[in-house]
């Protein structure tokens, strides 16, 4: 045993010359391997389309952990004498070690092998982990690569998936749901921007037919909100879906002469601060809904809203998550009632 | 084939004859061969009689008129059948083989300038001048593949509307037009592209009417913007109501696989040609380059000099190069025609002296030999722009979803600046893959079932043909 100075020399086998060249040779030519199948797979990936480049990108992790496995076959046998009683020594050692030392690499490994086993994603998805959207570009030993829409290569440690949810959009399929959204005043017919809302969509150039377009149609405080959900071609085309059927859309709609819900605070507060106090007014003398959300943008705007009503009616917070398609959010405000009341 | 089945195939074939001059001279011809054979083999001079009760003479005939043979029940060269029975010929194994290595090969290497190079020996044959191609490969008579909507098993209603969907260049436009012609029925007047896109009716005065009429081109009733598609909603609204009398409808496949989406059709009668095999296609070829003061005209393969096509075809087997062009082609006769005449290669004869001794040679031999490159068939589309492969192919599926895109609509159709759009246009103009035409862009016909194949590979839309 281990504890047994006397047989420590049992457990390790002598290092010569010859031994550590061989390690060392092992080594180098995994590495190599997992580098050359991580490339290989990636540039194969690059030049086909659909599920055959999900597929291909998701065999790297599995073939580096192969490799790996097969490097520790081929190494340990030359270090330590390979019986049960020695393994077990070693993994104690080690296993006290790693508890100690190396708490958090130690679960981004094993969280890691999960990733690998389980497969709550991989290479090529596109997931929300603790706020972040992104494409899963490299599910490495430690950590996973997210690369963001706004191109920002966020990495994440594989341990903080023990406790946050992730959010997997399109879970291997090169398609994903993507949402287009319209805000128009209310006095339309809604039946008539339903279609043409179906139309922009169907008549995207990204549109991938096999999923179904839908169009959902919400009440708000501040007019009617129009979702319209569709899915394209390829899952990295989701921003440019997004823009061609907001851009279309909004042409679309004023063709119709269909009126887009304006919030003129935001844009005169700054300017014209009496026109947006008048503004305010009316809103104050109206019953006010439960929520009421605007988007603002300028520190004078949240000036005058806290001027203009009574105190406790309005409450600031910045939004922390990203939107999913068009990037992190205008800070909101929010006139509240319930806070009137309390 | 059965006995049973053999008198009303026989009859078929008898009664198609007179319509179908195209299957009648190479049906013949087999079948006098074939009957040659059959006798100094077998011994047989009993006569077709012997074959089965269907071929037995009746007391009412002569005895002295021999019956032909079920062999004569050549399948006609040109059938419309519905939609969903389209088959195009497949490849065979090892030619299917050939293409997914030279498939795999474009795939890893964006741009094969290698594979796109023509065979050195190719190099010395001379391309044949406009006169002699146009001689060696007539157009396809359209008159004559439009009768064959009139002897489908579902022939065109006599009330209610029928649609002939075809691929690009499969002919439906002049299908139609033959058929109007045929039968008096009114032509349809195409919309502006401005009435199109407003909405406008007053295209329909000349739907308004007594008798038949006919649309050749349902694809130009449409844009794929949010404003492009009312007035091709109302006409099919018009259509699936029936209350617009007898009419034929031609449309592109490809507008056809949108249309679907955007007006759900499901009882309507869609007919389609039936593509041509690698057999359909040889007696095609055959009637499209007529001999000449006797001669004898061989296609030989310019690489192998194996014998692809013989006019007249005199019992030839069916060669394996025409097998592969009809499958390569998915059994467009146009296509398969264009791709055809590209490969057409003669002697050079810089000289009169050559030209003098070709001359001689024929008068000598009574046989003509052109030759065929094998360029064509394997030189590949060329890869598309690096960082624009997304934006080029959303370009080739526009003009193919329209049949064709005038260069003002190509904006407004896609997500692309114009700038951007006429780039793309041009370079694929430049490498072949697109030409204008009638003030529209096309995809060409050479370059058709490689852009298809591509399309198909980034899951666009494809036509399902």
């Amino acid at each position: 045993m281990v504890n047994d100075p006397g047989n420590s020399s049992e457990l390790f086998k002598t290092l010569d010359l010859y031994v550590g060249l061989e390690i060392a040779t092992i080594v180098l030519v995994m590495a190599l391997l997992i580098a050359g199948q991580q490339r290989l797979l990636s540039w194969v990936a690059s030049r086909v389309h659909g599920k055959r480049r999900l597929h291909l990108l998701s065999m790297a992790p599995v073939l580096r952990l192969l490799l790996i496995f097969g490097a520790l076959y081929l190494v340990v046998p030359l270090l330590i004498q390979p019986s049960l009683q020695n393994m077990v020594a070693l993994m104690g050692t080690v296993g006290l070690a790693v508890g100690f030392a190396l708490k958090d690499l130690a679960s981004s490994l094993i969280a890691g092998l999960l990733v690998v086993g389980e497969r709550p994603f991989r290479t090529g998805d596109w997931i929300e982990v603790g706020g972040t959207y992104g494409e899963v570009r490299h599910i490495g030993m430690r950590t996973v690569q997210l690369l963001t829409s706004d191109d920002n290569l966020v990495c994440i440690p594989h341990s903080r998936l023990w406790t946050e949810s992730i959010s997997n959009s399109n879970d291997g399929n090169p398609r994903l749901q993507c949402v287009a959204e319209f805000f128009l005043k209310p006095d339309h017919d809604a039946r008539l921007v339903k279609q043409v809302l179906s139309d922009v969509a169907l008549t995207s150039a990204y549109l991938y037919f096999g999923d179904p377009i839908n169009v959902v149609v919400q009440e708000k405080p501040w007019g009617t909100l129009y979702r319209v959900k569709a899915y394209p071609i390829d899952c990295r085309q989701q921003v440019r879906f997004v823009s061609d059927m907001t851009v279309r859309g909004k042409e679309a709609l004023a063709r119709e002469k269909i009126r887009f819900a304006s919030v003129p605070i935001a844009a005169s507060a700054k300017e014209q601060p009496t026109v947006a106090g008048a503004w305010l007014n009316r809103w104050n003398r109206r019953p006010l809904p439960s929520e009421f959300a605007l988007c603002l943008g300028s520190s004078p705007a949240k000036a005058l809203l806290r001027r203009a009503l009574p105190a406790g009616r309005v409450r600031c917070w910045r939004t922390r998550h990203k939107d999913r398609h068009s990037g992190p959010r205008a800070p909101r405000m929010s006139i509240s009632e319930s806070k009137v009341e309390g | 084939m059965k006995p049973s089945v053999m008198k009303p195939a026989l009859e078929h074939a008898q009664c198609l004859w007179p319509q179908d001059p195209l299957s009648a001279p190479v049906a013949l011809r087999r079948v006098a061969s074939r009957v040659g054979a059959d006798r100094a083999g077998s011994g047989d001079h009993a006569g077709p009689s012997s074959h089965g009760p269907s071929a037995r003479p009746s007391p009412e005939r002569p005895p002295a008129r021999p019956e032909p043979e079920p062999e004569l029940a050549l399948p006609p060269l040109w059938a419309f059948v519905p939609l969903a029975e389209h088959a195009p010929p497949a490849l065979p194994v090892s030619s299917a083989a050939a293409q997914a290595w030279v498939a795999l090969k474009k795939a890893l290497t964006r741009n094969d300038e290698e594979g796109m190079a023509p065979a050195r020996q190719e190099e010395a044959l001379r391309s044949l001048s406009e006169t002699r191609l146009s001689h060696f490969v007539r157009p396809i008579d359209w008159t004559e593949v439009s009768l064959a909507l009139e002897r489908t098993a579902q022939p065109v209603a006599q009330s209610g509307v029928t649609f002939v969907v075809a691929p690009p260049y499969g002919g439906h436009g002049e299908v139609v037009e033959a058929w109007a012609e045929r039968h008096g029925a009114r032509l349809l007047e195409t919309p502006t592209t401005a009435q199109v896109l407003a909405g406008d009716d007053s295209w329909r005065a000349t739907w308004d009417g007594e008798g038949p009429w006919a649309l050749p081109r349902l694809e130009r009733f449409f844009f794929r913007s949010a404003h492009g598609l009312a007035l091709v909603r109302r006409l099919l609204e018009e259509v699936a109501g029936g209350s617009v009398g007898q009419g034929l409808i031609g449309c592109d496949s490809w507008a056809w696989a949108f249309l679907r989406r955007v007006w759900p059709m499901p009882h309507q009668q869609v007919l389609t040609l039936q593509a041509l095999d690698g057999e359909k296609l040889q007696r095609l070829l055959v009637s499209l380059s007529p001999p000449s003061r006797g001669r004898k005209l061989l296609f030989r393969d310019a690489r192998s000099g194996s014998l692809a096509l013989q006019v007249p075809n005199e019992g030839q087997a069916l060669s394996n190069e025409i097998t592969q062009l009809a499958a390569h082609c998915r059994g467009n006769a146009v296509v398969a025609r264009e791709y055809w005449r590209r490969r057409l290669r003669t002697e050079p004869d810089d000289d009169a002296k050559a030209s003098v001794l070709d001359e001689a040679e024929v008068k000598q031999t009574g046989e003509e030999v052109v030759w065929l490159s094998s360029a064509h068939l394997q030189q590949g589309l060329p890869g598309f722009p690096d960082g624009h492969d997304e934006e080029t192919a959303l370009v080739l599926h526009a003009m193919l979803l329209h049949g064709g895109l005038a260069e003002e609509m190509l904006t407004r159709v896609l997500p692309l600046p114009h700038h951007q759009c006429m780039a793309l246009v041009l370079w694929l103009k430049g490498q072949g893959i697109v030409e204008l035409r009638d003030g529209l862009w096309l995809v060409t016909s050479l370059a058709y079932n490689l852009v298809r194949s591509q399309l198909r590979a980034r899951d666009l839309q494809t036509d399902p043909l």
